[in-house]
């Protein structure tokens, strides 16, 4: 009997469910034109929504349908490794630079010049931008949606404590993470870390060597990290960790989540990440919000220098409805609605049009040196144009391994030489 | 009797203790799905919530629309971790029980087949869905979650069915039992615990699975629950209390399944040999 | 399909064979049939894929025999993945199978509670590993991490350990996250093996004057014996395939201490697009594995003339 009951409960349940997935699954038969957008998941959910709407608003328009879905950044490797293989392609798709420049090369993005000439004559992009989506013979391969940029987070109150200054140089910083650690309470200076897994390393390590001098690559296109500049300054890191003691002993393997967890729990007075954490304060933290201030990555021999993350659109050649795509980027960068969605979540998304710089919201004192950065972006690849090699290399994450062995411990001018050998492999391959 | 009594004693402890490595961290997410955000990132951790807030129970289920999520993992479990076990119960019998040659090679090739990792058997996987057209839906989960339980349950039932003595069966046969017979009225119902047993598992290999899930639902509407778990997480931005607490509910109906069919965990020749 | 009023007698000859070996055919079938329909491609693709050049994406796709192969192994970070994969396996597999196993003695045992303390051991594999993962990080934490504190209170250190970020803790921290969630699995599978032991065996072992250890390893361990080495053996595979504890908790890192053969793999399928490569360095694994699956069914197929 006990097994009767039991089995009419699981059955009752798969009936539920049954329905449910039957519901789901029930097929609209129309054969309105489809355009297919899988998009970058936003900060909040009513910049998601934002994003939607204007969508829906020009299915309405054009009297086809539009499909969004909402994709985690994490989760797009897979997503479009699993479309480009079984060709069942999105129309129109997020990707960052880094992303479109390695799939351009393999030939599967569209040649998207056009649509950035016309977008650029109504209302400009950022000059510095154009570069990271640009081939070496000149083509437009994605439209930049919204930048990003590693700023410095630091503690205004222990600042003024300590009678010091926001730095802005990498001296002051150094100076001013030795004053402001506390070994003894657990307090540290500099928030910095590194990690296998840590793409905020990747950035900020470049900010580090760019400013410093270092090159990536030298005027003929081969690989020159092995130089008096990288050493310097990875010796300067290794510092910071080994000889001065200003950085938590776990952050040799932080993930990214590593800085935002010192910050906001107060054990690092100063951290550098990109402007999603500070609108976490913002809302989670309004005292911490009061203390913090923002400034500029701080500047080097070779002045200030800073890692532009650059998110964009793209197109791939076997889309279906190419045609489609390119007309919803065009009116998802319509000026009005792209000044509203971006301001949204400032500063969390710096836009790419110009003359958006005297809003109100860019004006507000923390959200000003995200903007201004824009100016002083570089991309990977530095000196040189953006390459896929270099992106390789981003993505392998070679940088950070070579650094998190360096303050561990190893030997710099060792682990540099080392480094020079693996991108060397890295751009052979290309 | 002392000697009872000092093993349960020791049955006691050793329960104690690892029911406090089992538990400690489903307690601490249970904690931080309640904490403030504020209070989740103190240096000093605390060990209950000195602000015990439901927000992000409220937002799992108001705003982020969770239930719909559960339905479908439950949709998707049920029909695989039953099909599966439909399937996979004849099989192993007829591995475990009758002799033809062959057997090893295909029970082999069974295991073999087991052997290729997710993460290089999504992408043809997935080219098999999209041509059969049942992309971004459901059943193309339900096609291909028995890749990842079929071979399990086999396997695992074949070793069940072992441990039940063969000569119970032959009686059974000599009684008069056809060998269909015998195996649908001796051997399953001996082997209940272990049916049961693994049908939880392949219920729960589908509850949990992400990658595949991840490549073939697009839309919002189908997704599974740790689709929406991971939607949780915006770059290093983590929405703690939702995260959590979707979590913990996550486990809910797998602990229910498990409390329905726990009766039947017990059983075999422990509850009281054959019954006519 | 009729076999009924056979006599043992007659059970061995030609006709009731053939039968019999019809049936097998019938009930082994729908299995085989799947595997093969839904699995038999994609396995051919893959093995195919990784003798290749090909990138995500590419339409032209060269065949260079094994050139991934040596290439891989070749590689010092892989060589260094492949060495962790098997530490990180043998002691993942051998935790789970001895907590596993004490996890089940203890949920057979009649004690006060019973159905409370197997859902509270059952809980840790209900819980979407994604999530877990991010619990034992902030478990871990130095910043709001309860088990240096814990240990700080007790007076066990005075210093944060780095759990993750320290080499030669990193691995034991996976591990133990491992353990963790997969013991249950070890547990459950053994407790229903337990249920067939028929209580007359233990009533005869203690007359012989066995002790519980003595009844533990001539009674317990032989009924369950099988299913603890295909409950292991499963185990094996899931865990030399694990991707998701390890990816999400350290990436491989701190200096590839935790880099195993699946997280490899991801690295170059997936952000490097090199998918010949990744699924070579899967394949890798295979060999080692067929001779295990050759082992098994060898031990637990044995003729039992």
């Amino acid at each position: 009997m006990k097994k009767r009951i039991i089995s009419g409960i699981l059955c009752a349940m798969m009936g539920i469910t049954a329905f449910a997935g039957f519901g789901a699954a029930e097929v609209k038969a129309d054969d309105k034109e489809k355009i297919v957008v899988w998009m970058k998941k936003d900060l909040t959910d009513v910049a998601n929504n934002m994003f939607k709407e204007r969508c829906e608003q020009f299915a309405e328009e054009n009297d086809v349908e539009v499909d969004v879905e909402v994709i985690a950044y994490e989760d797009f490797y897979t997503k479009w490794a699993a479309a480009i293989e079984s060709g069942n392609l999105p129309d129109l798709s997020y990707f960052g630079y880094q992303e479109m420049g390695q799939y351009y090369n393999q030939g599967i993005l569209e040649d998207l010049t056009d649509v950035y000439n016309e977008i650029n004559e109504a209302t400009p992009f950022e000059e510095s931008l154009k570069t990271a989506v640009t081939s070496e013979d000149g083509v437009v391969y994605g439209i930049p949606g919204w930048a990003s940029v590693q700023v410095l987070y630091y503690r205004t109150d222990m600042f003024e404590e300590a009678g010091l200054d926001a730095p802005e140089t990498w001296d002051d910083f150094r100076e001013a993470a030795i004053a402001l650690t506390d070994e003894k309470n657990g307090i540290y200076g500099a928030g910095i870390g590194y990690g296998a897994s840590n793409s905020d390393a990747e950035w900020l390590t470049r900010a580090m060597l760019w400013s410093n001098g270092s090159v990536d690559v030298d005027d003929q296109g081969k690989v020159a990290i092995d130089s008096e500049e990288t050493i310097n300054t990875a010796q300067y890191i290794q510092d910071l960790f080994l000889k001065d003691k200003v950085t938590p002993p776990t952050a040799v393997n932080w993930d990214d989540s590593g800085n935002n967890k010192a910050y906001l729990s107060g054990q690092c007075a100063m951290i550098f990440n990109v402007g999603s954490l500070l609108n976490t304060i913002k809302t989670d933290d309004p005292e911490l919000y009061e203390n913090t201030g923002i400034a500029m990555m701080p500047a080097g021999s070779n002045g200030s220098k800073v890692p532009g993350i650059l998110d964009g659109y793209g197109i791939f050649t076997e889309a279906n409805n190419k045609e489609g795509a390119k007309e919803l980027i065009k009116y998802l960068l319509e000026k009005d609605w792209y000044t509203e969605w971006v301001n949204e979540t400032a500063p969390f998304k710096i836009p790419v049009l110009q003359g958006m710089k005297e809003d109100e919201v860019w004006q507000d004192e923390r959200n000003k040196p995200f903007i201004d950065s824009v100016e002083n972006f570089t991309f990977l690849g530095y000196p040189n144009t953006y390459t896929p090699a270099a992106s390789e290399v981003f993505n392998s994450r070679l940088l950070s391994n070579c650094f998190t062995n360096i303050v561990s411990g190893s030997d710099p001018a060792e682990e540099i030489a080392a480094l020079q050998t693996q991108m060397q492999e890295v751009y052979d391959k290309e | 009797m002392r000697a009872s009594i000092k093993s349960k004693i020791v049955a006691y402890v050793v329960a104690a203790v690892l029911i406090v490595f089992c538990l400690f961290p489903i307690y601490w997410m249970l904690i931080t799905s309640l904490k403030t955000s504020t209070e989740i990132y103190k240096i000093v951790p605390t060990f209950w919530p000195k602000q015990l807030t439901f927000e992000g129970y409220y937002e799992l289920f108001a705003e982020k629309g969770f239930l719909r999520n559960v339905m479908n993992s439950l949709f998707v479990s049920l029909i695989v971790s039953f099909g599966s076990i439909a399937i996979s119960m004849p099989a192993a019998y007829a591995i475990a029980r009758i002799k033809f040659s062959g057997r090893k090679k295909i029970s082999k090739g069974i295991l073999i087949s087991y052997l290729m990792p997710r993460t290089v058997l999504f992408i043809p996987l997935y080219l098999l869905v999209t041509k059969i057209g049942l992309s971004n839906s459901l059943w193309g989960l339900v096609l291909v979650y028995p890749t990842i339980t079929i071979p399990y349950a086999t396997w695992m039932m074949i070793s069940y069915f072992q441990s039940i003595p063969y000569d119970i069966e032959e009686a059974a046969i000599i009684d008069g039992c056809s060998r269909v017979q015998a195996m649908w009225k001796v051997c399953f119902p001996l082997a209940k615990p272990g049916i049961v047993s693994t049908l939880i598992f392949s219920y729960t290999l589908c509850w949990s699975e992400y990658l595949y899930a991840l490549v073939i639902i697009n839309d919002s509407d189908y997704k599974t629950i740790p689709l929406a778990l991971a939607d949780m997480v915006v770059g290093d931005v983590y929405a703690w209390g939702p995260l959590m607490g979707g979590s913990l509910i996550a486990s809910i109906p797998v602990v229910i399944i498990y409390l329905i069919s726990n009766r039947n965990l017990v059983g075999g020749l422990t509850a009281g040999g054959v019954k006519g | 399909m009729k076999l009924g009023n056979t006599s043992l007698a007659k059970h061995n000859t030609k006709g009731i064979r053939q039968t019999e070996k019809r049936l097998a055919f019938i009930l082994i079938a729908p299995a085989v049939l799947y595997l093969i329909l839904v699995m038999g491609l994609p396995l051919l693709w893959a093995v195919y894929t990784s003798l290749t050049d090909k990138v995500i994406g590419a339409s032209e796709v060269n065949f260079i025999g094994l050139a991934n192969y040596i290439d891989i192994i070749q590689d010092p970070v892989f060589q260094k993945a492949l060495l962790n994969t098997f530490i990180f396996a043998f002691f993942a597999v051998l935790g789970k199978v001895v907590f596993g196993v004490i996890m089940s003695l203890t949920m057979n045992q009649p004690l006060r509670g019973r159905g409370g303390i197997r859902v509270a051991m059952i809980l840790p594999w209900t819980i979407p590993t994604i999530v877990s993962v991010f619990a034992w990080q902030w478990i871990y934490s130095d910043v709001g991490g309860a088990l240096n504190r814990i240990l700080m209170v007790l007076h066990i250190t005075d210093h944060q350990i780095g759990w993750l970020s320290t080499t030669n803790m990193a691995m034991f921290s996976v591990i133990l996250v491992n353990v963790w969630r997969g013991t249950p699995f070890i547990a459950i599978s053994v407790l229903a093996g337990l249920q067939n032991i028929s209580p007359d065996l233990y009533e005869a072992a203690s007359l012989d004057g066995a002790n519980v250890i003595q009844r533990f390893l001539y009674v317990t361990l032989p009924s369950v014996k099988n299913v603890i080495i295909l409950a292991a053996f499963v185990t094996t595979i899931w865990t030399l395939n694990d991707f998701e504890i390890v990816w999400l908790m350290t990436r491989g890192g701190p200096s590839h201490a935790t880099e195993l053969v699946s997280t490899y793999s991801y690295i170059q399928g997936f952000m490097n697009s090199d998918i010949a490569r990744s699924i070579a360095a899967s394949l890798i694994l295979v060999p080692i594995l067929v001779i295990l699956v050759h082992y098994v069914t060898k031990s637990s197929l044995a003729e039992e003339e």
